[in-house]
């Protein structure tokens, strides 16, 4: 995918602050008509060449991937969420290595699922880390509870997965499948084309002959009551 | 299900979502309505209505519970937020009550010494008691409904806030009846009211504000 080649490209060259790559990467930028995120960074720092320093903290590029997300770019959001996935990960892995890698990667997905549903609670003023680690902990003592653990989530905890290596995605989940197979079969079908077969939403829809309009709204749905179902299925 | 392909599932969902704030005072003020009306209907507005609220002491009463109202809807409304649990401004709220402290020892003074039981007590204590916790359990749900869109760290404090709010918003209404103007008496009698409603309203919050 050569958008989302080039955007991840930007963010890292804005993020190092090296000058040369921004101007490479903003020429690339209007040659292949990268997002509107991608095009927003590299003006920012060709205008102003001290924002480099700035956007080398790694909050703000959290920040800008949920806010270009949120004003409905798919790619900036998908980058977001795979930058926060890491740390969630090692946050649950050093608390439930116990679990097992499956049952571990059922409360990252959680955890994801939770963020996705609460996003409009993000303050879009303010950074988005802390804003990713309050759910996260929220959602991951919520699991260890429901397993019959208590266990403290302290903000420490997060510097040190930050400090992760962002892996490869481990492995397959048990839950979500479980629980998507228990959607209306039509939901099911859309979550399952669309995530793991990889089909747009505008495929999708022609595939089951609704509109793009439609199955967003029923994929809202669907993932409210997947949220549910996990609830559910934990207590 | 793999974590990336739940990730490109997800982001296939992006319309929209309205604030926890979306339609939140359009509820609250048919709450209120309800409220106001529900007073007029079943205990009438006092008489002197108009003229009370050019007394000082009297006319606090619906400057204390509004206030009261909006500063604990403002903590409400942070606390929809997962980042915001222990570093609130309560400042408000302590200048709020400092304010009915300095009216209550305003009132021990200006009462002669016999006078402060009465003005205590005052007649209508229970009908005080048992009024405001109903009427705020319109404000008080219309809260509860609205703030399960937020993502509390602290569902059992923001029910609480949510009831401080109701009950504030259910005081107010209630003083459109009440006829004991001494801060002796409401400062005491409401807030006492309020507490009720706020205690209860931790508690289901506690419960239904989890997520």
């Amino acid at each position: 995918m050569p958008r989302e080649h080039s955007r991840e490209k930007a963010v890292f060259a804005c993020g190092s602050g090296a000058l040369a790559m921004h101007r490479e990467v903003a020429a690339r930028a209007d040659i292949t008509k990268t997002s509107s995120l991608a095009r927003l960074l590299c003006n920012i720092s060709i205008r102003f060449p001290d924002m480099s320093m700035w956007m080398s903290d790694q909050e703000d590029e959290w920040a800008l991937l949920l806010k270009a997300g949120l004003g409905g770019d798919p790619q900036a959001y998908a980058a977001f969420l795979r930058k926060a996935t890491p740390v969630v990960r090692r946050i649950v892995q050093s608390k439930g290595r116990y679990l097992g890698d499956a049952a571990c990667e059922d409360i990252v997905q959680d955890v994801l699922l939770a963020v996705h549903l609460k996003r409009h609670t993000w303050d879009s003023q303010g950074p988005a880390r802390p804003w990713v680690y309050a759910i996260t902990r929220h959602k991951v003592v919520d699991a260890f509870r429901a397993r019959g653990r208590r266990i403290d989530v302290p903000l420490e905890d997060f510097s040190d997965a930050l400090a992760a290596e962002p892996g490869p995605d481990p492995t397959q989940a048990s839950d979500m499948l479980k629980m998507i197979s228990l959607l209306d079969g039509r939901s099911a079908e859309m979550v399952r084309r669309i995530g793991i077969e990889g089909y747009s939403v505008a495929e999708t829809g022609a595939h089951l002959q609704m509109t793009e309009g439609a199955v967003r709204v029923a994929l809202h749905r669907a993932f409210k009551r997947l949220a549910a179902l996990r609830e559910r299925h934990l207590e | 299900m793999k974590t990336d392909d739940l990730i490109r599932a997800l982001s296939g969902d992006l319309a929209v979502q309205p604030p926890v704030t979306a339609g939140l005072w359009l509820r609250l003020g048919a709450a209120l309505a309800v409220c106001v009306v529900l007073v007029g209907v079943v205990l009438g507005y006092r008489g002197d209505l108009g003229a009370s609220l050019l007394m000082p002491l009297s006319a606090l009463r619906f400057v204390l519970t509004f206030a009261l109202f909006g500063v604990a809807l403002h903590l409400a409304l942070l606390l929809t937020r997962p980042e915001v649990d222990s570093r609130l401004p309560l400042g408000p709220l302590v200048a709020l009550a400092g304010v009915a402290g300095v009216a209550v020892i305003w009132a021990l003074i200006t009462t002669p010494v016999d006078g402060w039981r009465m003005a205590a007590v005052g007649k209508t204590a229970v009908g005080c008691m048992t009024s405001i916790p109903v009427l705020s359990i319109a404000p008080v749900t219309v809260l509860l409904l609205t703030l399960r869109r937020g993502a509390t760290s602290r569902p059992g404090l923001l029910g609480a806030f949510a009831g401080l709010a109701g009950g504030g918003l259910a005081a107010a209404a209630y003083a459109l009846h009440c006829t004991e103007d001494s801060p002796l008496f409401y400062v005491g009698w409401y807030g006492a009211a309020i507490a009720i409603v706020t205690v209860v309203s931790s508690v289901i919050g506690s419960r239904v504000l989890r997520w």
